[in-house]
């Protein structure tokens, strides 16, 4: 939310975008993934599109790129004004020198975007010789070196001489930057750029396509869903529901005094990264970890002579969990916290430790020993497309783990029936297959599998990440009461600060297999110790930004 | 709460509609149609033999030797397809010969399925020693060209129809096990195996219930395309003397059996070739009219 947003209005757009429709095939769920959309974008803002999956947001910048996929979605009316052409009416081959020259685009995959055979250098070469600019080959190195530097990564003649395998996610979203940004384009368009990336990095990134933007005077189209990163960015804000724009206008408009009332119920169920305090839960403990340790890769030579690399999953782990508690186990990818929730579950092996369930040390115990204890311990996995069998019923899916402890199939087959009527689905789901539940609906059919076992703990393995927003705040709501309602343990690993905030009692904060920060959610968010800590809260997205509390009518 | 709205269609009309989106798929390839209609119209002649067949195979018509199919100067309409050296019915003998075509391709099929499906399952959930041993031993059939070894197997075993399917069936059966692992293993890593894992489900459950449906759409375009490739072997066993034996009207064999009048009579052999190749023909355009329709994602991929 900068100055800029006031003085926009007296420039030309660099883009304008009047009216467009793009159709989709016949058979689709909709005639168009786009409809009679207009906006326009100035020099010196950042424009943020944002939306829920299926809005439309990607295919409107998409088409503004002459990328759509081509025959099925095309634009079927309105028009693409850039520099006094109509991008939707001109050749393939005119598009093609204006992406890149004049149009930058960055996607969300970094690992995709790039080729991962060829080194950075080369792949920067590329976007300079497709061009057909004159310069030299010195020239042109000289110019990728200042690229590369640029974009702030640190030493850009070591990293232009890598493969892209050998540089970190933020590392490989800089190249991609720099790439979009080699030939100076006067619009830039970011594709959920930050979403696969961690907090920390996500921020870093954020800011740099900030920088670039002032430094450069560009316009910036970003994609996103997450109202953080616009609340952290932007300067104009669209909304899109189903194709259409619902709202527009300034990021202080939009985020603090929405109009739509489906902007409305986006912004509302946006968690707060202010946490409420919480009395302490003094309730038995359910299960309590003791000097857990779990490395991956072997310190064996192997047959070829090499030394395998050793990572610490797991470094002497302590936490306990009380009945009705939630423990949130935070920290960005690569931490641990996955594996500690799995080695929990036994799911993986643990090397030493003790893992006291109800008395009992599940590491001590055999397969066959563990099986009566298997149902009291039930697990919520991440991603609802994998976690469910496609080939299975759902109704097959969720009497899977009864049936194995011996309850008779119409017993578990009504008990699913229950189970689905407080995960709101109607009994019908019993008899449906997976692919045809949207990743709520899935995501609700993992709970009532995990709930099919009456388990005491539930360890919820970033069970909301995969899901939109509105979405998720269903899904958590169904878990908190859940929770309430049948007393149970919960083990909540994420890596969303503002979800960990809003639904646990007390957080760990784990980096690289040690709990770096430990205790009630209250006082980690307000006096964080530990600098990681420190760190992770700095950099969530929008952290500045206090969610109204908004007034439906 | 949002609960989103369901449409009550039966799960019957769901099963229609996964059909229909199949054969929505399959029709795009034209091949695969062609090739559909003359397995189909096979089929039928081999399973109608009896009744379709103008005389008996093996029955020698000593009056009428090597006679030539009818558009060939000097053939008769008595015997559309001409006679052997022996004076027996081409014709007859090539409707017989659909059947050994079909009994050795379902015959290999199903032992390479099978062992091929359980041995990739153990592999897949024994990581280390004994996928090892399985897979070495695989990657060792796999290393002799495979018309030797089965050549070899039934030098073992004695020629015969029976050991020449056996022999080409154990060939085979390595690409099975590996297309398995492979399926078993990317299957594995998902997390709707963990979850039945975290129910305490069984090794056996697990391999048979959750994994091995999910490994079935690759493992049926393999099956497709073994079945021409056990159709060729058998005919090369058949014509080195190695497979089905003599009256048997098998292609193979019928092949070998008129190598000899290749220059003077080259119908005798052409009837059986063609019949071969167009067989073999349309079984691999089905074969990839399969594969497209059920595994989109291998559709750029070589076979």
């Amino acid at each position: 939310m900068s100055e800029t947003t006031n003085s926009v209005a007296n420039k030309d757009p660099i883009l304008s975008v009047v009216d467009l429709s793009v159709s989709l095939p016949p058979r689709a769920d909709r005639p168009f993934a786009v409809e009679n959309v207009s906006f326009d974008v100035y020099p010196g803002e950042i424009l943020c599109i944002v939306g829920e999956s299926g809005s439309g947001k990607s295919m409107s910048s998409n088409a503004v790129m002459g990328l759509l996929p081509k025959p099925h979605v095309k634009v079927s009316s309105g028009q693409i004004l850039f520099e006094g052409q109509d991008l939707a009416s001109i050749s393939d081959k005119q598009m093609q020198r204006i992406r890149g020259s004049k149009i930058g685009m960055i996607f969300q995959e970094p690992m995709t975007a790039l080729n991962p055979v060829m080194k950075v250098n080369k792949q920067l070469e590329e976007v300079f010789n497709s061009h057909h600019l004159k310069l030299s080959r010195k020239e042109v190195k000289v110019k990728i070196i200042e690229m590369l530097d640029d974009v702030g990564l640190p030493d850009p003649t070591i990293i232009g001489d890598s493969y892209p395998f050998e540089l970190s996610g933020g590392q490989r979203q800089r190249v991609m930057i720099a790439m979009a940004l080699a030939l100076q384009p006067k619009l830039l368009i970011a594709d959920e750029p930050t979403t696969a990336l961690d907090v920390t990095t996500q921020a870093q990134i954020l800011k740099l396509v900030a920088q670039l933007q002032e430094k450069r005077n560009m316009g910036v189209i970003f994609i996103t869903h997450d109202f953080g990163v616009v609340a952290e960015i932007a300067d104009r804000v669209i909304v899109m529901k189903l194709g259409k724009i619902v709202e527009q206008g300034t990021a202080e408009q939009v985020l603090n005094r929405p109009e739509h009332p489906y902007t409305k119920k986006l912004i509302a169920t946006v968690p707060s990264l202010s946490a409420k305090k919480k009395a302490p839960v003094t309730s038995d403990v359910v299960v309590s970890v003791r000097n857990l340790f779990k490395t991956y890769g072997s310190h064996k030579k192997s047959f070829f002579g090499k030394v395998g690399r050793v990572v610490h999953a797991a470094k002497d782990v302590n936490l306990e969990i009380r009945k009705g508690e939630t423990l949130g186990l935070v920290g960005e990818s690569g931490s641990g916290k996955s594996t500690v929730g799995r080695c929990i579950i036994r799911l993986h092996d643990s090397d030493s430790g003790v893992i006291d369930f109800q008395g009992q040390d599940i590491l001590s115990l055999s397969q066959s020993q563990m099986m009566p204890l298997r149902q009291h311990i039930q697990m919520i996995f991440q991603d609802p497309y994998a976690s469910l069998n496609p080939r299975r019923k759902i109704g097959d899916i969720i009497t899977e783990g009864p049936t194995i402890h011996g309850v008779s199939k119409a017993e578990s087959w009504k008990k699913a029936e229950e189970l689905l009527e407080i995960v709101g689905l109607d009994k019908y789901a019993l008899k449906r297959y997976p692919h045809e539940f949207s990743g709520g609906q899935r995501q609700r059919i993992g709970i009532a599998r995990a709930l099919a076992m009456s388990p005491k703990l539930l360890i919820a393995d970033e069970a909301v990440s995969a899901l939109d927003v509105s979405v998720q705040a269903q899904v958590l709501e169904l878990l908190d009461e859940i929770k309430t309602k049948m007393d149970l343990a919960m083990l909540f690993v994420t890596h969303d600060l503002r979800v960990a905030a809003q639904v646990c009692d007390k957080i760990a904060v784990m980096k690289l297999g040690e709990i770096v920060e430990y205790g009630p959610t209250y006082d980690v968010f307000t006096n964080p110790q530990h600098e990681y800590t420190k760190s992770l809260l700095e950099a969530v997205p929008g952290k500045d930004w206090i969610v109204p509390d908004l007034v439906f009518d | 709460m949002n609960v989103e709205t369901s449409t009550n269609q039966s799960q019957q009309s769901a099963f229609m509609a996964v059909m229909a989106s199949f054969w929505f798929e399959f029709k795009q390839n034209k091949g695969a149609l062609y090739g559909l209609v003359f397995i189909s119209i096979l089929a039928f002649i081999a399973i109608f033999a009896d009744f379709i067949s103008p005389y008996d195979p093996i029955e020698q018509y000593r009056d009428a030797l090597k006679l030539p199919p009818v558009w060939a100067e000097g053939g008769t309409w008595t015997h559309i397809f001409g006679t052997d050296a022996l004076g027996r019915d081409q014709l007859s003998r090539m409707i017989y010969g659909s059947r050994y075509s079909f009994y050795i391709g379902f015959i290999v099929i199903f032992f390479c399925l099978t062992i091929g499906i359980v041995l990739g399952l153990i592999a897949a959930f024994n990581r280390g020693f004994i996928e090892n041993m399985i897979m070495r031993l695989m990657d060792i059939i796999l290393a002799f060209p495979s018309l030797l070894m089965a050549l070899a197997l039934v030098a073992i075993l004695g020629p015969s129809l029976e050991n020449a399917m056996i022999a080409i069936a154990v060939v085979f059966i390595p690409h099975f096990v590996r297309l398995t692992r492979a399926q078993a293993l990317s299957e594995l890593g998902k997390d709707y195996v963990s979850s039945s894992k975290t129910m305490g489900a069984s090794t056996f459950r697990l391999m048979f219930i959750n994994v091995l449906p999910n490994c079935m759409p690759p493992l049926i375009v393999q099956a497709t395309m073994s079945f021409s490739s056990a159709i060729l072997d058998a005919a090369a066993l058949g014509f080195l003397g190695m497979g089905a034996q003599p009256p048997s009207p098998e292609w193979g064999t019928m092949l070998a059996d008129s190598r000899q009048y290749i220059l003077s009579d080259p119908w005798m052999m052409g009837v059986p070739g063609l019949a071969i190749l167009f067989t073999v023909l349309s079984i691999n355009l089905i074969g990839d009219g399969l594969r497209d329709a059920l595994d989109p994602k291998m559709k750029t991929a070589k076979s």
